[in-house]
């Protein structure tokens, strides 16, 4: 818990420009902060963008985890498939999980197996800030991100600070976490974390079968642990300076399936190996920057669906060179990259491999006096047998009293998965006839940001077309993947961070909202023009936060209109407000000694249903106890 | 599209110059006005969009042509029975007093009249019997479609196939050929159950009921009923005492459905504790006896729950009787004693759950290393009767589960003159995988033969003689097709392809089988499947 408790978590777009943005980036690229109300607050890496950035440091104590943590942003919808630890994902905009891209770092987490990444295996403690960029992202961050990218941004080595943290809660919940920074010689600073997170996920539910009274009954084999450590590298090698990321993190759970339907036996594993390293040195010329990545990732999914194991293995590896200019008008950035990917299910069938390539272009021009801001990107890209053109422009007009305006466009386009072309799983077939997703996307905002804190707010639209829809194949239930799904999703979003009375035990608020319309293009009769599944019109979230010094406490609202679980749109999920609420003391001043008390869903709201139709955990009380190096500025 | 989009969209112009909404429609089906049609057999649209036939005419290859016992004359196609305009041949007009043209006494003549006989009515210049002339079918002017019979002033086709792979009810006549348009449904149709003027489905993508008038020219309901909270998947309809009982195989219930009211009456477990409930039962077939509702558990493995049939004691009833002062409640609240809370009202139940009788590790009821799955249930005289498919786990086509016969079928048995005993008859090798049971007379005939393994399994008809101790008769080759649901209708057998739009007529007395006939079209992905079928009536 920070005791600068200005803005809790969402952070709008910053009137400061900052160097632009560039898929890849190790962490110490995004070190920019805008003052704004006496808070140091992180900008988005592209302030023409419709980008939120999520501070964690803002939550410490509150046991939130990554979906947690996006939730706070418009135009995000998590998608929990149960309680703690289970599987999470993320649409922005109505677009599918599968087409977000989410990165660590700059690298990007989604697989040539494809499918969602499962935001329950990145620890959180770990994490420095989250860029939720929203639109048609592939000139950015590359092809897969229709519906926006998520950058998860680790934290910087910061010599002299450390922090442990230990969580006991509901249903079994046990977390701890550790972390350290500290220097090697005078140019190396090395940040170590690690975190384990457990729980037996038991919670109760209503078990609605029959028409006798509901009975309570437990969530039996839901349990999680997963754990993980990073190390974190940055030496400055002269004029140069190297980054170097290696993280390792596993964990298994398991699958307790349908409440109808238990499946006592079923278990999944994951494991991830990252290790990547970039060289930044200066160019031949004044004003080059020349900057050298490579990588490797590990992926390992273990799934027992009895009486079936299920075994994949993946690797992936990559070199990337980037030249930045800095000329009299801005910064320009050249790019190109190339990726080698392995996917193997063992023991059935041979390995397959995914080289792909990209070429990039974008530039950064300063117009008018600094008061216009310009950033268009191109980046060319060819993932085996696929290629395409991800494009974007973005603009940002500064006008007066806090004000300013800003727009982009940009398309791009997602190549099919090995999985969708290839790989039988059960009864989805692959189909290799697939041709790429494609995504173009619009938006604006009108934003301000002055004494009374920062707003943004304006529509945003996005056209969907060639999505992979899995469409039945035969009577025995087989499936198959078909270019067939055309969508619509607009609307408008909206966020709000403020301090309208500082002075009163430093309250606090922030709020974001996202009014969603989406419709299914072209589909059979009965479900053309239907709303999206699981898209709901409205999505609220709101906070309000106390910190009048030593203590703080908190309020935060989720709230999410009627939705539907089926295409056909006659399955209805009711609108559901979900209250958490928190507060916390510091016991001991030096070092820094926090107890936190967090109770989510404090109202034990039941009706809460993944998007398999399972019911969610009611109401879960976390208890943190928090001691770290002590924070400059806190009384 | 809606107001709040339009006003987003003002700022987004490039969305919108791309949004438009577009069908999709089954292969060789096109979008006419929203709705996907064959324009080779749509009488509406016949060659052509909007292109319509005349009365008492068929469209054929996409041209109009006069139906069976209608004449052409001067391209139109007319009754000279009744056609005060044709009266007995064409051109022969019926005018001054007699302008009617009646067709009466025995030999039958044809010839004006002034007036209409008793009995008939007067319908322009003909005289019809308005409870069975196909072109006047209840009132005047309203013909039927080809292929329907007008039945007491409703036209009616003679069997209603459910097609899973376009979402449609396909009507046809006793030589399966199409007997007016598909119905659209809401959803996959998967079973079909006839209940008075109508024709039930339960439909999948999501799942719920929904109903068609077996009365073409009635507007369908296309909004299926929720059966559940979430996605539920019958895979039985069974029409007892007008009310239908659905197994859920999501829920793992017996649901019973009012089709009067579109109501969920109760939703009724089929184990005794919750965890027993949550275990994975997957109800299939259901059929009633003797005020008892035996319901087949199919299971999954080993581990899960099933393979088992489940007994419920009805009271059918007591629930289904008007209750306007029965409370209300929300999902899982109080209710008063003897009541049960369904769809937010305090209900009287349908049913309790009774007992299970387990078929797993009963000597006989599966070869060793495989697991004998309850199928579908049929009750004749004082024995119920549920085949059991002798599986063993196996892979084929990447898809890996219990799916390959292990040898000859089993039917279980139970007596429930005696106590419900439980006897396993051998089906022997000529039926492996049994699936659906049809009775005709006392004979029970079982389908058989295997999906995925059609050559080791390939399909017959099994009659078996039930009117004393079972009796298993030869077999009838189906090797044409793959078994699925059974029916008889009008006398006729009718036993679906499960791997085709396909219907196999058979004749059970012959005991001959016919060639199979395609009754559901191919949709857009590449398939068909005659899911189920019923007889209109």
């Amino acid at each position: 818990m920070s005791s600068k408790l200005v803005f809790p978590g969402v952070v709008a777009l910053s009137l400061s420009f900052g160097s632009p943005a560039r898929a890849g980036d190790l962490p110490e690229a995004h070190d920019e902060s805008i003052d704004v109300v006496g808070a140091r607050l992180p900008a988005p890496a592209d302030p023409t963008a419709s980008e939120t950035v999520v501070d964690p440091s803002r939550y410490q104590g509150e046991a939130k985890d990554v979906a947690a943590l996006v939730s706070t942003a418009p135009g995000v919808a998590v998608l929990n498939y149960g309680g703690l630890g289970q599987l999470a994902t993320i649409q922005i905009r109505g677009s599918t999980a599968d087409d977000v891209l989410i990165l660590l770092d700059g690298l990007p987490l989604n697989t040539a197996a494809g499918g969602a990444v499962d935001l329950s295996t990145i620890p959180a403690s770990w994490i420095g800030r989250l860029d939720v960029a929203r639109g048609a992202e592939g000139a950015r961050y590359g092809a897969g991100a229709l519906g926006g990218a998520v950058d998860v941004i680790t934290r910087r080595p910061e010599p002299g600070t450390w922090a442990a943290e230990a969580t006991s809660g509901s249903f079994g919940t046990l977390n701890g976490s550790a972390s350290g920074a500290f220097e090697l010689g005078r140019s190396v600073s090395v940040l170590a974390a690690a975190e384990v997170d457990s729980t037996r996920g038991d919670y109760p539910y209503l078990f609605g079968a029959g028409g006798a009274p509901q009975v309570e009954v437990t969530r039996a084999n839901d349990a999680a642990l997963h754990g993980g450590g990073i190390l974190k590298l940055a030496a400055n090698l002269g004029d140069s300076r190297l980054d170097v990321l290696a993280q390792l993190s596993g964990g298994r759970r398991g699958l307790p399936g349908n409440e109808y339907a238990v499946t006592p036996t079923d278990w999944q594993e994951d494991g991830r190996a990252l290790l990547a390293a970039r060289l930044e040195s200066p160019g031949p010329l004044p004003g080059v920057t020349l900057s050298t990545r490579a990588h490797l990732r590990l992926d390992l999914l273990d799934t027992f669906v009895d009486p079936l194991l299920y075994r994949q293995r993946g690797g992936a590896t990559g070199l990337d060179e980037e030249v930045s200019w800095a000329h009299p008008g801005g910064l320009l950035t050249v790019g190109a990259s190339i990726d080698d990917e392995l996917l193997v299910l063992l023991g059935d069938g041979p390995t397959r491999q995914l080289t792909s390539g990209a070429a990039s272009l974008a530039d950064d021009l300063d117009l008018l006096g600094g008061r216009l801001r310009l950033s268009p990107a191109l980046r060319a890209e060819q993932q085996g047998p696929f290629g395409g053109l991800s494009a974007k422009l973005g603009a940002r007009l500064r006008l007066s009293g806090g004000l300013s305006v800003r727009a982009s466009a940009g398309s791009t386009f997602r190549p099919p998965s090995l999985t969708e072309l290839y790989l039988q799983q059960g009864i989805a077939a692959p189909n290799p006839d697939l041709r790429p997703e494609r995504a173009e996307s619009i938006d604006a905002a009108l934003v301000y940001e002055g004494p009374g804190g920062h707003a943004s707010a304006g529509p945003y639209a996005t056209r969907y077309h060639d999505l992979i829809v899995y469409e039945p194949t035969s009577a025995s239930g087989r499936l198959e993947p078909f270019n067939t799904g055309e969508s619509i999703a607009a609307g408008a979003e909206a966020e709000l961070a403020t301090v309208p009375l500082p002075a009163l035990l430093g309250l606090s608020g922030a709020a974001s909202y996202t009014y969603l319309f989406t419709e299914d293009l072209h589909d059979v009769a009965g479900v053309v023009g239907n709303w999206l599944p699981e898209r709901p019109r409205h999505r609220l979230f709101a906070r309000a936060s106390l910190e009048p010094g030593p203590v703080a406490a908190h309020v935060e609202l989720h709230w999410v209109s009627r939705q539907f679980l089926d295409l056909r749109n006659v399955d209805p999920i009711p609108a559901a407000v979900v209250w958490n609420a928190g507060a916390s003391a510091r016991v001991w001043r030096d070092p820094e000694l926090w107890v936190h008390l967090e109770v989510l869903n404090v109202l034990d709201v039941r009706t809460q249903l993944d998007p398999l139709g399972n019911p969610l955990p009611g109401r879960t009380v976390m208890v943190t106890l928090r001691a770290g190096s002590r924070t400059e500025g806190r009384p | 599209m809606t107001r709040p989009l339009r006003l987003a969209l003002l700022l987004a112009p490039l969305a919108l110059a791309a949004c438009s909404t577009s069908l999709v429609c089954p292969q060789g089906q096109v979008d006419c006005g929203g709705s996907c049609v064959d324009l080779a057999v749509d009488a509406a649209h016949c060659g052509a969009c909007a292109t319509s036939c005349g009365p008492l005419s068929v469209c054929t290859a996409g041209s109009c042509g006069c139906v069976a016992g209608a004449s052409d004359c001067a391209g139109a196609c007319v009754d000279l029975l009744t056609d005060g305009a044709n009266c007995g041949a064409c051109g022969a007009a019926c005018t001054g007093g007699a302008s009617f043209c009646a067709t009466t006494g025995s030999p039958a003549t044809t010839a004006c009249v002034s007036s209409c006989p008793g009995g008939l009515a007067g319908c322009g210049s003909s005289c019809v019997d308005l409870l069975s002339d196909r072109a006047d079918c209840g009132a005047c002017g309203a013909a039927c479609a080809a292929g329907q019979t007008c039945r007491s002033g409703a036209c009616v086709s003679e069997i209603e196939v459910a097609c899973y792979a376009t979402d449609t009810v396909q009507p046809v006549d006793a030589a399966l050929a199409a007997a007016g348009p598909a119905r659209l449904l809401g959803g996959s149709p998967q079973a079909l159950a006839v209940v008075d003027s109508s024709v039930w489905a339960s439909v999948s993508y999501p799942a719920g009921v929904a109903s068609i008038p077996l009365d073409a020219r009635v507007p369908s309901s296309v909004d299926p009923f929720d059966l559940v909270p979430y996605d539920s998947d019958v895979e039985a309809l069974q029409a007892s005492d007008q009310l239908l009982l659905a197994s859920d195989d999501s829920a793992q219930t017996l649901v019973v459905f009012d089709p009067a009211t579109a109501a969920v009456l109760d939703s009724i477990p089929l184990a005794a504790t919750p965890a027993a409930q949550a275990a994975g039962l997957f109800p299939h077939g259901v059929d009633v006896l003797g005020g008892r509702a035996f319901v087949a558990l199919y299971g999954e493995s080993p581990s899960s729950g099933g393979q088992a049939i489940a007994v419920v004691d009805l009271s059918l009833d007591a629930c289904a009787a008007p209750d306007p002062t029965a409370p209300t409640c929300s999902g899982g609240g109080a209710c008063p004693t003897g009541r049960g809370c369904i769809g937010g009202v305090c209900r009287i139940p349908c049913g309790a759950f009774e007992k299970q009788i387990p078929v797993l590790g009963v000597p006989g009821a599966a070869t060793s290393g495989a697991l004998p799955f309850p199928g579908a249930v049929k009750a004749a005289g004082s024995r119920v009767y549920v085949t059991l498919a002798n599986l063993q786990l196996a892979s084929t086509g990447g898809f890996t589960g219990y799916i390959q016969p292990a040898g000859s079928g089993r039917l279980a048995v139970i007596d429930t003159a005696n106590g419900d005993a439980l006897s396993i008859l051998d089906l022997g090798t000529a039926c492996e995988n049994p699936g659906a049971l049809a009775l005709e007379g006392t004979t029970l005939w079982v389908a058989c033969g295997s999906f995925s393994y059609p050559a080791q399994a390939p399909g017959t008809l099994l009659p078996i003689d039930v009117s004393s101790a079972p009796v298993i008769g030869a077999p009838l080759a189906a090797t044409s097709i793959v078994p699925g649901s059974l029916a008889f209708c009008g006398g006729k057998g009718y036993v679906t392809d499960q791997a085709s739009g396909a219907v196999l007529p058979f004749d059970p007395l012959a005991r001959t089988v016919g060639a199979p006939v395609t009754v559901c079209p191919t949709g857009t992905y590449g398939w068909a499947w005659a899911s189920d079928l019923a007889c209109a009536f």
